[in-house]
C-alpha cells in the first residue's frame, strides 16, 4: 500500500474517532445544575455562565454539565423562607456577603471567598449634602446623615424649607442584604467600631440613633429594588442613599440630570464580597455537583470574567477596576474612587443577633 | 495509486465533511405567520397589568414572544445560548388591562378564597401603583410580593389636570404659582363662585376622580386629599397614621374636598374622555401625567377646546410606577419567577423605555433622558412634582379606603324610565328592568334614590329616600313595570328636574338618569324647551341638577337627548338590550 493512501486511511480514522466521540459525547443529556445568585450579580453571572455554558464544559473527563440561573436575595435564604432540600436545591450559591454563608452553614459551605466585590457608598445632591455636611466640614457619613434625620426636616437643620422633610434611601434591611449591610456599617458608625457583635442589640442604638434614620425612608415599596434609580427621579423622592457602588454606577446618567451627585464611601465599610458556596453534601451522590461547582468557580475567577466585572459596576476579587472602566471612569468627577480606603471593614455579627435586627428593622417600618 | 493532489483533494472534502458532521446546528425557530407561537419547550410567564399599559406592554409582549419564537433572547439580541430556554409571556387581560383593584382583589382570593368568582392567578401583576402589593400583603397576610424586589416600568405622577385658563385665574388671586387643595376649595367658598375669579356663566366648580377601591389613580388622590387636610388640621408629621384618618376633622376636611365633585367614574380613562369635552363639563380631574398628555396630543375622541395643564399640588402627590410585582404563591415556579425577571429587564431596556416615553410616561430607565412628549407645551413641567409623600402604612391606606363610603359626595338621582309601548319591541323593556335593578342595587347606602316613569302619563312612583329605606320597593317596582302608551319625555324630564331643584340639600350629587327609547309624542304642549329651560334654572346654583341621557335603541330621539345633555354639560349614553346593563352600571359608579 502506497505511503499516500495510508496517510488517507489514518486521517479517515483518526477523524471518524475524533466525530463518533464528539458525537457520543453530545448525545449524552449533560448535567443540569443551578446557581442562585444575588440580584446585585445576576447580570455578570448570567452572562458569564452563558459563555460557560456555551464552552461546553466537561467533568471527570466525559461528563458533560450545564447551569441555569436562579436569582434570589440573601435574606430568604438564611432567614428560612426559601425551603431548599437535598431533593432540590441550587449546586452553587453566590449570595452578596460571605456572612451570608455563615449564617447558612448547616447547608452551605464557602468554596471560593470571593468573585466579585462592591462596597458601599454615600450619594446625595450637591443642595442637600452641603446642608448635611454644614458645607464639607464634615463628611457625608452617618453622622451627618443621623444629625438630619433627627431634625427630620431641612429647616431645621439649615436647609431650604421647600425641601420639606428630609428623604434618605437603602435597600429594605429586611428583605436585601445591601439593606441589612446598611444597617451593619451605622452599628459600626455608632460604636466607632468595626467588631459590631453585640451593638445592634442595644436600644441606644436601635430606638435611639437608627429608629429616626429608618424613619427618614419615605417608600420602601415605592423605590422598590433599585433605589438609584428611584432618585433618578430627583430630590423630591430621594435625597441622599446609602447604596453598593455599583448600583451607583449603573445609574449614574440619570443621576445627574438635574443637580450634580456627590459620592462618600463610610469609614465604616461592609464589603459585599459575593462569594461562592455549595451545597453540603460530601458523599459519592454529589461528586459531580461538587466538581461541576469547582469548574464553574474556576471560570468565574478567569480574567475574562473579572475583566467584564466592571461592566456592571463592580469591582474583581482581586484588585482594583482599570482605570479605563467605563462606569467608574466616569464617576470619579463625583467622587467615586478606584482605590477607596478599604481599611475598616465591619464584621458582620452572629446570625442570631442579626435576625434580631432584621425582626426589630420590620417592626419599625411597620409602625 | 493516488498522487498528492488527489490525496489533498480527498483531505479536504473529509476535512469539510467532519466539521459539517460537527455542527450541532441549533434549533429550529418556530414563528407562525402573522401571530407568534410559543415554542415547545418555553417557560409560561403571565401577567396582568393595568389599562394605561396597554398604550406599551401589549407591543412589548409581542416583540419579546417574536425573539424567543425567532431563537433570540430579546435582552442580549444573541441567540439562545445552549441550554437557555425560551420564555413566552402571556397577557390574561387580552391587550385591554383591568383595574388595579379589581386585579388585586383577584390574587388575594386566589389564596385565601380560592372559590371567589373573581380570582387571578398571574406570574406577574402590574398595578398602576405599588400601594396595591402593600395592600395585597396586608388583605392576606402574607408576603404575596417581596415589596423590595419589585421593579418599577414606566412613571407618571398623579396630577390635577386643569383648564390653563383655570389655573392661571386662581394664580392670579391666590398670587402665587404654588397651587393646592386648599386654593381649589377657595373657588367653592367664594360667594359667587368662578364668576370671583374672572368667568362668566357657572359658579359652581366640577371636580371629578375615580373609585379608590378599583382605581390607583382615585386611590392615591384620596390619601393626598387626607394628607392635605391632616395638615390644614395642624399635623406636622411626615406620614399619615390611622389617628390622622380617624380623626372627625381631618374626614371633614376631606368631605369638604370631595365637596367639588360634580361625578365619580369608574375608571380614570374615561374621565380622559369626559374632561376633554371642555370646561362645561369639568374644571379638573385626577389623572396620571401619561393621560394629560394623551389628551394635549389630541388623542381622544373630542379635541379640547384649550390646553390641560397639569397642576402638582403644593402639598404634595405620589409617583406612580407601573410597578412588576413577581408573585410568590404555589402556582408560580421559581424557573418562572427567574423567567419574570427576564421580561422585567426587556421592558427596561432603552427600546421599549423609549416607547414608554413617547406614550407619555417618564422612563424607568435612569439612562433614557427625559425629551418630548416633557414639553411646557404639553402641559408638564418636564421637573416633575416638587413635594411627593410618604405612602402610609397599608393599614392606613386601608383606614382610607373604607373611609370612602362617608367622606365621598353623597348623592340624590332619580331614576327615569321610558315605559312607553316601543319598550315592548326587541325586549327592551326586560333588559331595562335588569339593569336598572342592578343600577340601584350598586348604590351606595348613604345616596338618596327615586324612581319615576313615563309613557302617556309621568308618574312618580318611589319618592327620594334613603337607599336603605326605599331599595326593596323600587326594585319591586321596576321589576312589575309594564310596556304601553305613548311618550310624555320633554314633560316628565321638566317635572323631574323641577322636583330635584326643589331638592335643597346643596351638599349632594344632585342627578337624574333619563334612560329613553323613542322620540316625544306627548300632548301636554311640554316642549323640548320648556325642559331644557328647567335644566338651565339650576345652572346658577352651586349644585346644579345634572342630567344623563341614556339613548336606549336605534330609534332614540338622539337630537333632543344630545340637547339635553348640552344644557347639561353632560354626554348621551348610548345604549341597546345587548349591553344597557353595562351601561347603567358605568353610570352607577358616578355616584
Amino acid at each position: 500500500m502506497r505511503r499516500g493512501t495510508i496517510i488517507v486511511i489514518v486521517f479517515i480514522l483518526v477523524a471518524g474517532a475524533i466525530v463518533g466521540a464528539s458525537q457520543f459525547l453530545r448525545s449524552q443529556p449533560p448535567l443540569e445544575f443551578s446557581v442562585a445568585v444575588n440580584p446585585l450579580a445576576a447580570d455578570w453571572v448570567r452572562a458569564a455562565v452563558n459563555n460557560f455554558n456555551a464552552s461546553e464544559p466537561i467533568i471527570n473527563a466525559t461528563q458533560r454539565v450545564q447551569f441555569s440561573v436562579t436569582v434570589i436575595d440573601d435574606l430568604p435564604i438564611w432567614q428560612g423562607s426559601q425551603a431548599w432540600t437535598q431533593e432540590n436545591h441550587p449546586a452553587a450559591w453566590i449570595p452578596a456577603s460571605s456572612a451570608s454563608v455563615s449564617y447558612f452553614s448547616d447547608r452551605y459551605s464557602l468554596q471560593t471567598p470571593s468573585l466579585a466585590r462592591t462596597p458601599l457608598v454615600w450619594g446625595g445632591y450637591e443642595s442637600r449634602v452641603n446642608v448635611a455636611t454644614e458645607n464639607g466640614s464634615q463628611p457625608l457619613d452617618w453622622e451627618s446623615v443621623q444629625r438630619v434625620a433627627e431634625a427630620a426636616s431641612w429647616s431645621a437643620v439649615g436647609g431650604d424649607s421647600r425641601w420639606g422633610f428630609f428623604k434618605l434611601a437603602f435597600g429594605r434591611a429586611d428583605q436585601s442584604m445591601s439593606g441589612l449591610a446598611a444597617l451593619f456599617s451605622g452599628a459600626a458608625a455608632f460604636s466607632s467600631t468595626a467588631n459590631i457583635s453585640g451593638v445592634t442589640r442595644s436600644n441606644e442604638f436601635r430606638d435611639d440613633w437608627m429608629q429616626p434614620i429608618v424613619e427618614s425612608v419615605p417608600n420602601f415599596q415605592t423605590m422598590g429594588a433599585d433605589p438609584a434609580a428611584a432618585m433618578a427621579r430627583g430630590a423630591s423622592t430621594v435625597e441622599i442613599a446609602l447604596l453598593p457602588e455599583s448600583q451607583w454606577l449603573l445609574n449614574l446618567n440619570g443621576l445627574t440630570d438635574d443637580e450634580p451627585i456627590i459620592f462618600s464611601y463610610p469609614a465604616y465599610q461592609f464589603l459585599l464580597d459575593f462569594p461562592l458556596a455549595v451545597w453540603n453534601d460530601t458523599s459519592e451522590a454529589a461528586v459531580n455537583e461538587r466538581a461541576a461547582v469547582t469548574a464553574l468557580s474556576a471560570w468565574l475567577l478567569r480574567q475574562a470574567e473579572q475583566n467584564a466585572l466592571a461592566q456592571y459596576g463592580l469591582r474583581p476579587a482581586q484588585g482594583d477596576p482599570a482605570s479605563t472602566a467605563t462606569l467608574f471612569a466616569q464617576a470619579v468627577d463625583y467622587g467615586i474612587q478606584l482605590q477607596p480606603d478599604l481599611t475598616q471593614i465591619v464584621q458582620a455579627p452572629p446570625r442570631t443577633e442579626a435576625q434580631g435586627l432584621v425582626q426589630w428593622f420590620t417592626n419599625t417600618v411597620r409602625r | 495509486m493516488l498522487n498528492t493532489k488527489r490525496i489533498f483533494l480527498i483531505l479536504a472534502i473529509l476535512t469539510l465533511g467532519i466539521l459539517t458532521a460537527c455542527d450541532s446546528g441549533s434549533a429550529t425557530p418556530v414563528v407562525n405567520n402573522g401571530g407568534v407561537t410559543r415554542p415547545n419547550n418555553a417557560i409560561d410567564v403571565s401577567i396582568i397589568y393595568a389599562p394605561e399599559a396597554v398604550l406599551f406592554l401589549p407591543k412589548a409582549i409581542e416583540d419579546f414572544n417574536r425573539a424567543y419564537a425567532s431563537g433570540k433572547n430579546p435582552v442580549t439580541g444573541q441567540n439562545l445560548a445552549s441550554g437557555e430556554r425560551p420564555i413566552f409571556v402571556t397577557d390574561l387581560t387580552n391587550g385591554r388591562g383591568g383595574s388595579s383593584g379589581t386585579m388585586m382583589q383577584g390574587i388575594v382570593n386566589a389564596i385565601i378564597a380560592p372559590n371567589n368568582a373573581n380570582v387571578a392567578k398571574p406570574v406577574i401583576f402590574s398595578p398602576s401603583v405599588s400601594h396595591w402589593l402593600a395592600l395585597a400583603n396586608y388583605q392576606s397576610g402574607r408576603q404575596i410580593f417581596d415589596l423590595a424586589d419589585i421593579q418599577p416600568t414606566a412613571l407618571a405622577p398623579v396630577v390635577m389636570a386643569i383648564w390653563e385658563s383655570r389655573l392661571n385665574a386662581i394664580r392670579a388671586k391666590v398670587g402665587s404659582d404654588e397651587i393646592g387643595w386648599q386654593d381649589l376649595l377657595q373657588v367653592l367658598h367664594s360667594p359667587n363662585g368662578w364668576q370671583d375669579y374672572g368667568f362668566s356663566g357657572r359658579k359652581t366648580v366640577y371636580y371629578g376622580h375615580t373609585d379608590p377601591f378599583i382605581s390607583s389613580t382615585a386611590l392615591s388622590t384620596l390619601i393626598a386629599e387626607f394628607y392635605a387636610s391632616a395638615r390644614a388640621n395642624g399635623f406636622t408629621g411626615r406620614r399619615l397614621g390611622l389617628e390622622q384618618v380617624n380623626d372627625e376633622a381631618v374626614q371633614q376636611g376631606v368631605r369638604d374636598i370631595e365637596q367639588l365633585i360634580r361625578h365619580y367614574s369608574q375608571r380614570t380613562t374615561e374621565f380622559r374622555e369626559y374632561i376633554a369635552q371642555g370646561p362645561d363639563y369639568l374644571d379638573f380631574v385626577a389623572l396620571e401625567e401619561n393621560d394629560l398628555i394623551y389628551i394635549n396630543q389630541g388623542k381622544t375622541d373630542i379635541q379640547p377646546p384649550e390646553r390641560l395643564v397639569a397642576l402638582y399640588p403644593k402639598e404634595g402627590t405620589f409617583w406612580h410606577e407601573h410597578p412588576f410585582g413577581i408573585v410568590n404563591a404555589d402556582w408560580v415556579t421559581q424557573e418562572q419567577k427567574d423567567a419574570a425577571r427576564v421580561f422585567t429587564q426587556y421592558v427596561l431596556t432603552p427600546e421599549v423605555q423609549r416607547v414608554v416615553m413617547e406614550q407619555g410616561f417618564r422612563p424607568a430607565n435612569p439612562d433614557i433622558e427625559l425629551a418630548f412628549p416633557f414639553v411646557e407645551e404639553n402641559g408638564v413641567s418636564p421637573e416633575g412634582p416638587a413635594t411627593v409623600l410618604d405612602v402610609p402604612a397599608p393599614d392606613v391606606i386601608a383606614a382610607i379606603q373604607q373611609s370612602w363610603s362617608f367622606v365621598k359626595k353623597q348623592a340624590d338621582i332619580m331614576l327615569l324610565i321610558d315605559v312607553s309601548g316601543s319598550m315592548e319591541s326587541d325586549d327592551k323593556i326586560g333588559q331595562a328592568k335588569q339593569a336598572a335593578e342592578a343600577f340601584i342595587n350598586n348604590m351606595e347606602p348613604t345616596n338618596r334614590i327615586g324612581l319615576a316613569i313615563f309613557s302617556s302619563d309621568v308618574e312618580f312612583r318611589i319618592p327620594l329616600n334613603n337607599t336603605e329605606t326605599v331599595q326593596q320597593q323600587i326594585i319591586s317596582n321596576i321589576r312589575g313595570l309594564r310596556a304601553e302608551g305613548g311618550t310624555e319625555l320633554f314633560d316628565a324630564l321638566r317635572q323631574t328636574v323641577e322636583f330635584m331643584n326643589e331638592q335643597t340639600d346643596e351638599e349632594r350629587i344632585r342627578a337624574v338618569v333619563l334612560l329613553s327609547d323613542g322620540a316625544d309624542t306627548g300632548d301636554q304642549g311640554v316642549t323640548l324647551n320648556d325642559a331644557l329651560r328647567a335644566i338651565s334654572a339650576s345652572r346658577e346654583s352651586l349644585n346644579p341638577v345634572i342630567v344623563i341621557p341614556v339613548a336606549y335603541g336605534a330609534d332614540a330621539d338622539i337630537n333632543a337627548l344630545s340637547s339635553i345633555a348640552r344644557t347639561s354639560n353632560t354626554r348621551v349614553q348610548s345604549g341597546d338590550p345587548n349591553n344597557i346593563l353595562a351601561v347603567l352600571e358605568i353610570i352607577s359608579s358616578y355616584f
